[in-house]
């Protein structure tokens, strides 16, 4: 089942087209990530479907019905930064939320000791440090239950181990089977959390799919104790691309049906003792980076 | 409605500047009153028995022109505040992300509005009722509540400030601007505009039809008699009540627009 369709979204600031005729769709239980560089147009993009950004062109679809008002009672989202009313404490906050979103009392004290902020549950929001807030903004998105969770950068500006504790409630929000959207400019942290991704550059979608999906080609690390052969030898071999060589191995690309164990009976045939093996996908970094090229 | 009020109050009730405006005017309002008890503050002439103010239905009137002040200053500053703050807080945005539409949110500042000009009004009411039972004079319940209207017109006064305060709340997306604004075209903006500009420009008395001006004009600076409103230029009860329910309408109705519009 699809939670959201986008049709041909556009969004145009003067001149500038922060999102250029967009088209994407999110089945339901996917983590999906939508990277690209800062000001690529993800924020704008979460902005329309939330209903916050007035679309120029276009349409998009929540849950299969576009003339419901109310699909975003069923969305926990944050988008930009974690916002709050300063003067009241977390759980008021979550209150104002459950009253908006009309789901009755809520238990408050799991989901604030899921972002472990329950010791903290009477402070007001002014007094929190930027962790606490993006964390608060987090368990803020799980009021109500909802099946799908928005979240735009949520890691920005914090520290290793804010990061750490944030992407660790994120992938246990994921395992629980809810659908995730995430925006983020950080390769590492969609390739940790998400099992989709849509690429987007300069508002234009430049790619979407599985992540993995885009890797055609694997990567093989290999040395062994007559290295001055092992490079005519593996220049012999059909499929085989040296990339690079290093003192500790040679880096070779081979197609993604590659069999690994043909590549080593064949380097064994030949007298080698291997002595580093390493197989390796493309990683989303590079398949970025080639991408975005 | 209501739902949509509950939300406010739990929005608001914490708010420190919230509590505070709204007990300033609570105490004010009739604090202000008792200045004209001292005798040197509104000379005896003539014309004028200062004791009227204490009196039926110079009361009304002498009140009335006091909330017209304090409902323009506090409550008016007040709305201004709620609605602004909350863009400066971004929760504006997160309250329509989390699920209300924006007619429901314009709703709950419209509902702001109207509660507010409906307890200001009661309040009027029951000071008003206070203070000429603690006169030592005697009424009838009609001589009480013979006062031309008083207590529709302050309503209509209050809707009047109100509504435009929350126009220039949704309008300037600043909250310091927003206020600077709203107090701005009341105290100087409109004056100058009138009398510099409109009044130079075009014969007859069509400058006193401004909005602010003609909501002031529902409850104005009470006269000695009725024949000096003309000379001074108050607009008569009438057509202040008019001109005022006209640019109600068009602030409700242009703030509602621009919201749905926008990118929040």
């Amino acid at each position: 089942m699809k939670v959201l369709e986008i049709k041909n979204l556009s969004k145009n600031y003067g001149n500038i087209k922060a999102v250029n005729d967009l088209s994407l769709s999110i089945e339901k239980g996917c983590v999906f990530g939508i990277l690209g560089p800062n000001g690529s147009g993800k924020t704008t993009t979460l902005g329309m479907i939330l209903g916050i950004i007035k679309k120029d062109a276009g349409d998009y679809k929540w849950f299969g019905d576009s003339s419901n008002k109310n699909h975003r009672k069923k969305i926990g989202a944050i988008l930009e930064t974690p916002n709050f009313y300063p003067y009241m404490n977390a759980e008021n906050n979550l209150k104002i939320i459950s009253q908006i979103k009309g789901t009755g009392n809520q238990d408050y004290e799991s989901i604030l000791k899921r972002v472990n902020l329950w010791d903290r549950r009477s402070s007001k929001f002014r007094s929190y440090s930027l962790g606490m807030k993006q964390r608060l903004a987090i368990g803020a998105t799980l009021v109500g239950n909802p099946e799908v969770v928005i979240f735009d950068e949520p890691t920005n500006g914090l520290d290793p181990q804010g990061i750490a504790e944030i992407r660790n409630i994120l992938t246990s929000i994921a395992d629980e089977g809810k659908t995730v959207i995430m925006a983020s400019h950080i390769l590492d942290e969609v390739e940790k959390v998400c099992s989709h991704v849509a690429i987007i550059k300069n508002g234009n979608l430049l790619a979407t799919g599985a992540i993995g999906s885009f890797a055609k080609n694997k990567f093989i690390e290999i040395n062994s104790t007559n290295r001055s052969n092992l490079k005519e030898d593996l220049n012999n071999m059909e499929g085989v691309t040296i990339i690079k060589e290093q003192n500790a191995f040679i880096q070779c690309e081979v197609s993604d049906t590659y069999n690994i164990e043909d590549f080593s009976r064949y380097l064994t045939s030949k007298n080698h003792v291997i002595t580093h093996l390493l197989m390796q996908k493309r990683s989303l970094e590079e398949e970025f980076l080639e991408i975005v090229k | 409605m209501i739902k949509l009020l509950t939300l406010e109050w739990n929005k608001f009730k914490d708010n420190s500047v919230v509590r505070l405006l709204f007990f300033i005017y609570l105490f004010i309002f009739p604090i202000l009153m008792l200045i004209f008890k001292d005798d040197n503050v509104i000379p005896q002439t003539p014309f004028f028995d200062p004791k009227d103010i204490f009196r039926y239905p110079g009361i009304w009137e002498w009140l009335g022109y006091i909330g017209n002040w304090m409902v323009y200053f506090i409550l008016g500053f007040l709305i201004v505040y709620i609605i602004s703050i909350e863009v400066t807080y971004k929760t504006m945005r997160q309250n329509i992300i989390t699920g209300l539409t924006r007619t429901d949110y314009f709703i709950s500042k419209f509902a702001i509005v109207i509660f507010f000009s409906i307890t200001a009004t009661l309040y009027y009411a029951i000071v008003g009722y206070l203070l000429g039972f603690l006169s030592d004079e005697q009424y009838t319940i009609s001589e009480v509540f013979a006062n031309n209207y008083a207590i529709p017109r302050f309503f209509l006064m209050c809707v009047g400030y109100l509504s435009f305060a929350m126009f220039i709340g949704f309008l300037i997306k600043n909250s310091g601007l927003a206020v600077l604004v709203y107090l701005a075209y009341g105290i100087m903006l409109e004056p100058i505009i009138r009398l510099w500009g409109h009044q130079k420009l075009f014969e007859g008395n069509s400058h006193n039809y401004y909005p602010l001006n003609a909501i002031e004009d529902l409850m104005p600076m009470p006269l000695p008699n009725e024949g000096m409103k003309d000379t001074i230029g108050f607009l008569s009860h009438q057509h202040a009540a008019i001109t005022s329910i006209l640019f109600i309408g068009v602030f409700v109705f242009l703030t509602y627009y621009i919201f749905k519009r926008r990118d929040i």
